[in-house]
């Protein structure tokens, strides 16, 4: 699961699972320019896909309502959050939920070129 | 002149649907509550809605505009001209006005009739249930289409027969009736729905429309009362059983709810009440104490999580089985067993699935021993002792597994 604020400036955040980050972060990377911004998570977590899968929408469902709209590519838009808050709102959830899932030991942000693990295409 | 309008607002309907969109007219809509409660496709909740408002009291149109937030101009009034049905405006095309919206009449009992065709079988033993729990105030009117034959005048009822025949076990005099007068429904209407233009045309064209709604009614448009709602109402009407099964809820930080959304939501109330008239080892009604020993192990393993029966119920027979068994008990026991669950498999979910997996696995390849087990809830009462006994141990007698493997 990843999180990353929005790299055109405002204060929202998108909150996303893959099991491919390389070709996840390839497909945003397409939608601006490089040279402009290059795609990356925020923070990353790793574990069990059912794990993950929970934990998504456990945070889909406590921020329900500050995710502006549910329209094709808007209902991951948590509104008006830091990335730090939202850090800690996930450790919660992990420890509330039992997870079996851990933060990935990485160098925050992570970007194409440091991702090496996850699902090959 | 007609045409052209009713373009133009197909248009303006377009139009609106695209720019609509649900989650932002619910956000608007909520935002002139202060309570904030769900809106969900299925349900909209009520109970929490109510606390914003005096009395918690909610005018109807408050609770249309919630509906609207949620369905969307395609289901906007104003789609519809205005019907007023005390004006007896006609509900049929081509009827003559006022004279065929359904009415309501007392009725004597002479003039009742059943037409089998558009009605089911009568069961008295529906008739002596509704008798036992009969009161005045709770009786829904009956239907009935209304026509004239040979110069007698039926009422044929296609709802509420079962209610017609115990109000008359009860001596009513007179019978509340709502019916549609089928001999006023000009030839035309009967002829245009594809019936023959004459009397029996008239009345098979009422005996299609009352099956047709009987149907409607009984079938297509049911909405069985869910278990949440039906507790809700025992419990905010003081129904004995369900304050006690409230307190149970309310006393360990759960909360009765629809959808498990929120953490510590208890949605499946006949497991609830199933494991609060568990009874203990002497042979009386536990009222709840091997279940409320449940949850409080389920909020303090899971404080985020929903609760999942797949989980409380089969602890609630453990503790039970500890009771009957009079095996001690300590509460290392709890810490012991929060430690092997989360540390094997983690969120309650995996707890319930991956015990009945290796079970599965077990009888497959005939790794167990002993009876097999009748259902899910056993399966994992059986998963949670086995697993004990292998990766823990400490309490040497504890309630035995009916049937044994490697979790």
């Amino acid at each position: 699961m990843y999180v990353f604020k929005d790299p055109l400036g405002s204060t929202d955040v998108k909150i996303g699972i893959t099991g491919n980050p390389k070709v996840r972060l390839g497909t945003y990377q397409c939608a601006y320019s490089a040279k402009s911004h290059k795609a990356c998570f925020d923070y990353v977590w790793v574990g069990p896909p059912k794990h993950i899968d929970l934990l998504e929408r456990a945070l889909k469902e406590k921020y329900k309502w500050d995710i502006a709209s549910d329209r094709l590519g808007e209902s991951e838009w948590i509104s008006d959050l830091s990335i730090q808050d939202l850090i800690k709102v996930v450790d919660q959830e992990i420890q509330g939920w039992r997870f079996h899932i851990k933060v990935l030991d990485a160098d925050f942000p992570v970007r194409t070129d440091d991702i090496s693990w996850g699902r090959k295409n | 002149m007609a045409a052209p309008v009713q373009a133009s607002s197909k248009f303006l309907l377009k139009s609106n649907s695209k720019s609509w969109n649900s989650k932002t007219a619910i956000k608007q809509f909520l935002s002139k509550y202060k309570i904030k409660f769900d809106m969900d496709p299925d349900a909209i909740d009520l109970r929490s809605m109510a606390k914003n408002y005096p009395n918690e009291i909610i005018p109807l149109e408050d609770i249309h505009n919630g509906l609207m937030a949620i369905l969307g101009p395609n289901f906007s009034p104003l789609l519809h001209a205005p019907y007023d049905p005390a004006q007896g405006v006609p509900i049929f095309p081509k009827a003559q006005l006022g004279h065929i919206a359904p009415q309501f009449d007392y009725v004597e009992w002479k003039d009742l009739y059943l037409y089998s065709i558009f009605q089911r079988d009568v069961a008295p033993t529906h008739t002596a249930k509704l008798k036992k729990d009969w009161d005045p105030t709770s009786v829904l009117i009956p239907c009935a289409i209304k026509f004239t034959m040979n110069g007698v005048v039926y009422y044929c009822i296609w709802d509420g027969h079962h209610t017609l025949q115990t109000a008359r076990i009860m001596n009513y005099t007179k019978f509340p009736i709502w019916y549609i007068d089928i001999d006023a429904i000009p030839m035309s209407t009967i002829s245009a729905a594809g019936f023959s233009a004459d009397q029996a045309g008239k009345i098979k064209y009422g005996c299609w429309l009352a099956g047709k709604n009987m149907i409607r009614i009984n079938s297509t448009n049911k909405r069985p009362l869910a278990h949440y709602d039906k507790f809700m109402i025992l419990y905010e009407t003081n129904d004995a059983k369900a304050v006690e099964m409230h307190r149970i809820i309310t006393t360990t930080n759960c909360v009765v709810k629809r959808n498990a959304k929120i953490a510590g939501s208890w949605t499946q109330i006949n497991s609830g009440e199933e494991c609060y008239d568990l009874m203990t080892g002497s042979g009386m009604p536990s009222k709840g104490i091997f279940w409320k020993h449940a949850l409080e192990f389920h909020r303090k393993v899971w404080p985020n999580a929903p609760l999942m029966l797949e989980v409380f119920r089969p602890m609630s027979y453990l503790y039970q089985a500890f009771d009957i068994g009079s095996y001690p008990i300590d509460t290392a026991f709890d810490t012991e067993m929060e430690n092997l669950l989360t540390t094997n498999y983690g969120p309650p979910e995996d707890v319930h699935t991956m015990i009945k997996n290796s079970y599965e696995n077990a009888v497959i390849q005939k790794l167990g021993r002993g009876r097999l087990l009748k259902n899910d809830r056993e399966i994992v009462q059986n998963g949670l002792i086995n697993l004990y006994n292998q990766q823990c141990g400490r309490l040497k007698v504890i309630p035995q597994a009916e049937y044994v493997w490697v979790v």
